[in-house]
């Protein structure tokens, strides 16, 4: 059953503009209506629309004009009246022919120009009925024809719909899909680059980053997803390697100076992209070395502190000044610093580990205490019988860290169950490899101690972590408890931010910063990374020190630099990442050979890197753009005339979310306005199963200006052969300034098809294509010239 | 119909899911009028059939030959067996190739 359906008779264009405006998305326009009635009944689209505003009774829509530069054709010109018009037959017999080619004569007699142009994609994913596959075309995720039945999909890749759901969930929206492209051009030196657009420091997020992006990689769906991880930090010690080749200078100095708070990964982020912004940027620490989180709280084995070292150095020598061993908030407040500098970023980190009200908790040390003291040298473990409470990442790497110190037993306790613990799985699992014991479900009550040594911890049974609302809420049943006997106990559990740094204003929780800015309620004071989040991640961090950084310019009055890199019309892929295969993951140790120093994982060889780039699907649409029209006016060089602008007809296909133009809301197609061209021969070809109905395979729309025999231009578009029309430009060269005949016909036809990606099961149209390259030419070539003199007699 | 499932007529499942694809008129292809061949008819007389009156059908059993017709058409045409109906570009070009590999199987065979 269709869904009731509002009609609305536009009585003007104005009218029917005004209407669809109002009705913000939830109406469509209805020309022809011979297509959009059948995606209705079907209820093909996530929401149906509400309405229909009719454009037939709208004047002055159709019809054919010869004026003295072209032709103007009305947008509302039915497809029956293209086929015959006498105009079209004589000067562009391509678009008689394509219009003829359309369809059913049914269907000729009631479909329009411009419903033609605009019509929806015709993939049988996209129009499966009740929104079967919710699909990238349609505001999903992924392109359900990439790995199913693609016979009639594109040749040429795929079309960006939006964000990959990759870079969508990072927090930093790395151009993941971009750089693996770069990479499999072996363009390794511009694949980097792409990630330092938005992130200084690879080298650490490809070993630390939980990699969000992986759990969101369609691949997954599919068989494994990309290694994100290995890939990065592939190109992050590419970097490192070769630092001279990413090293720039601002174009031009600001004249402005800004101070850095803080070198952990926010601080470290935003002084990256604050200097690329021209600024003078000095880094205050009150540690040793610079690195914060990175140097003190991570532990070698996750991230070599040679790299720590190598990334300080990297930002050095871009010119970005580090001030180590003074406490801002201690030796002088941040507001201070604004007698300096024009202003300032603070990111401190979480490294208050406020008392829990323990039992006995003078007797514990915390995980990040632990973790820094074995990174400014401690040798020794903590005990014999280690307890770490708590499940995050610190816990794991303090359990492991005094494992490998030389402890007998390490035992973990936490709160939460094995699947809820929020440290990342697969560090656990390395945990556990290790012979490090873990205890779940299991909160701490009390400390147990003898003449002022620890013996052991009595832990109560935790029977849920949560709220319904998901808060943390702990519940326990104190019938149920248990004593684990021990000589030391690490706690590890709620990080805060130091709050003794903060000065009135610049408070970092709850409202206080700006969340698009991270300005603080001082003014040139802005805040970021765990300090004001809470403990996060590196890249959440990393991704508040760019804000910070754009909001800092903003507030300077600086403009940030623009990115030289404009993004690809189509997107290619490798055809082996349609088939399925294993991911490669970077290699750890055996658990008997992982050292306190060592990196535990082995990165990814060259080979491996090379393979896990082939195997990203580089999501977005391979539906193909259906017209019949379409082709044929992009060889006409046509000009789309709508409501509100007139455009070139190559600037008008686009692919979005339910749509095939870049049409905006509201926006309507009142014409197509084809420039007169003298000498000008053209054809249209098609290629279908059957003779009604059918939407092209495959088509092929030639313009060639003669001079002569001579072709002087030509253009040369393929239909159905990617989500827009698509100029074979190759092709066009090889006739442009011969006499040609058909052996130039085969050539162009060749090289029409260089570079196409055919998918897993339509290889076939690369030579059907190919064949119709070739007709189309002959067909042009054989065709009666345009006249020569200006305007009809 | 004998052209339709020679050519055309095919449904189309999702590899992943095994939802239909083409449950429509549009993308489950019949052939049309203007899909039709000329057509020369020509009346044969043979038995009575075995129906009251002497009646038989004359529609669907034609069908049954027009496959193995095309296929052969296809053959005598390119050399190349197409093996699965309907015969579309696709099947063809493929089986083409074989030909040209060698790989083909010849008449008889």
């Amino acid at each position: 059953m269709m869904k009731p359906v509002d009609y609305i008779r536009g009585n003007s264009l104005k009218a029917a503009e005004k209407t669809l405006v109002e009705f913000e998305g939830r109406a469509r326009p209805l020309a022809g209506g011979t297509d959009l009635l059948g995606g209705l009944k079907d209820a093909i689209h996530p929401a149906p629309p509400e309405a229909l505003v009719d454009l037939k009774r709208i004047e002055g829509l159709s019809g054919v004009e010869e004026r003295a530069d072209g032709v103007y054709i009305g947008a509302m010109t039915r497809l029956r009246d293209l086929a015959r018009d006498p105009v079209l037959k004589e000067r562009f017999k391509a678009l008689a022919q394509a219009a003829e080619a359309v369809a059913s004569p049914q269907i000729r007699n009631m479909g329009t120009l411009a419903g033609n142009l605009c019509q929806e994609p015709r993939c049988w994913y996209y129009r499966n009925p009740h929104n079967t596959f919710h699909c990238a075309r349609k505001g999903g995720d992924r392109c359900n024809a990439l790995t199913g039945d693609n016979r009639f999909h594109s040749v040429f890749g795929s079309m960006r719909v939006g964000r990959t759901p990759c870079t969508a969930a990072c927090p930093v929206q790395t151009d993941i899909a971009a750089y693996l492209e770069l990479l499999r051009d072996n363009r390794v030196d511009e694949a980097a680059s792409v990630i330092l657009e938005v992130n200084p420091i690879p080298a650490v997020t490809g070993r630390v980053c939980p990699h969000f992006c992986e759990q969101q990689c369609n691949r997954g769906g599919y068989d494994e997803p990309v290694s994100v991880r290995g890939i990065e930090r592939f190109l992050g010690d590419h970097i490192l390697a070769h630092p001279d080749r990413f090293l720039f200078l601002p174009a031009q100095e600001s004249g402005k100076s800004v101070a850095v708070v803080g070198s952990g990964p926010s601080g470290l982020a935003a002084a990256w992209f604050l200097r690329r912004s021209g600024h003078r940027v000095v880094v205050f620490d009150r540690m040793e070395k610079a690195g914060g989180m990175l140097r003190y709280a991570i532990p070698s084995f996750r991230l070599p502190k040679e790299v720590v070292d190598r990334v300080v150095e990297f930002l050095e020598a871009v010119g970005v000044t580090f001030v180590l061993g003074v406490e801002i908030g201690r030796d002088a407040p941040p507001s201070k610093l604004l007698e300096e500098h024009d202003t300032v970023y603070t990111a401190g980190g979480a490294w208050a580990t406020p008392s829990i009200g323990l039992e006995g908790e003078a007797h514990t040390m915390t995980g990040l205490a632990f973790l820094a003291s074995v990174q400014k040298g401690q040798a020794a473990a903590p005990g014999k019988r280690v307890l770490v409470i708590g499940g995050g990442n610190v816990a794991v790497d303090a359990a492991v860290t005094a494992g490998r110190l030389g402890a007998e037993e390490v035992v973990m306790a936490c709160l939460e169950s094995r699947g809820e613990m929020p440290a990342l799985d697969w560090e656990v699992r390395h945990a556990l490899e290790e012979g490090i014991g873990l205890m779940t479900s299991l909160g701490p009550l009390r400390v147990l101690t003898s003449g002022g040594r620890v013996t052991g911890v009595e832990l109560v049974a935790c029977t849920s972590v949560f709220d319904a609302e998901g808060r943390f809420a702990p519940c326990f049943d104190t019938r149920r408890t248990k004593i684990v006997s021990c000589d030391a106990v690490i706690l590890a559990v709620g990080q805060r931010p130091d709050s003794t740094l903060n000065e009135p204003g610049t408070e970092t929780e709850g409202p206080g910063v700006d969340p698009v800015t991270q300005a603080t309620r001082v003014q040139g004071i802005f805040a970021g990374g765990d300090a004001v989040s809470g403990p996060a991640t590196v890249v959440e961090a990393i991704a508040a020190g760019h804000r910070a950084a754009r909001g800092m310019n903003a507030f300077l009055g600086t403009v940030e630099p623009e990115g030289s890199r404009s993004p690809n019309l189509m997107n290619r892929f490798a055809r082996s990442a349609l088939a399925p295969s294993a991911r490669r993951e970077p290699e750890p140790r055996p658990p008997e050979a992982r050292t306190r120093n060592e990196e535990d994982l082995k990165g990814l060889d060259n080979d491996q890197v090379a393979a896990e780039a082939s195997r990203c699907f580089n999501c977005g649409c391979v539906a193909v753009c259906p017209s019949d029209l379409a082709p044929v006016l992009t060889a006409l060089e046509a000009r789309i005339v709508t409501s509100r602008r007139t455009l070139p007809v190559e600037a008008f296909f686009a692919v979005s979310p339910l749509s095939s133009t870049v049409l905006e809301d509201g926006e309507l197609v009142t014409g197509v306005f084809i420039p007169v061209q003298k000498d000008l021969k053209t054809s249209y070809v098609k290629f279908r199963i059957r003779n009604a109905i059918d939407f092209p395979i495959a088509g092929a729309a030639v313009a060639l200006q003669m001079e002569g025999d001579t072709v002087r231009t030509a253009r040369i578009v393929l239909g159905a052969a990617a989500p827009v029309p698509l100029r074979a430009r190759r092709a066009e060269r090889v006739l442009e300034g011969k006499t040609p005949g058909e052996a130039e016909a085969v050539e162009a036809a060749e090289a029409a098809l260089k570079g196409a990606v055919p998918l897993g099961s339509n290889a076939y149209k690369v030579n059907v294509l190919q064949a119709l390259v070739k007709r189309a030419i002959m067909k042009a070539l054989a065709s009666q010239q345009t006249p020569k003199k200006e305007g009809r007699p | 119909m004998g052209l339709g499932e020679a050519l055309t007529e095919e449904i189309v499942y999702d590899p992943a899911t095994g939802i239909p694809l083409n449950f429509n008129w549009v993308d489950y292809q019949i052939p049309t009028m203007l899909d039709i061949p000329p057509v020369d008819p020509v009346p044969m007389e043979v038995w009575e059939g075995a129906g009251e009156y002497g009646a038989c059908g004359i529609g669907e059993s034609v069908t049954t030959c027009i496959c193995r017709a095309v296929a052969n058409a296809i053959y005598n045409a390119t050399g190349a067996r197409v093996d699965s109906t309907p015969f579309k570009p696709e099947k063809v070009l493929a089986a083409l190739e074989a030909v040209k590999c060698g790989h083909a199987e010849g008449e008889g065979s």
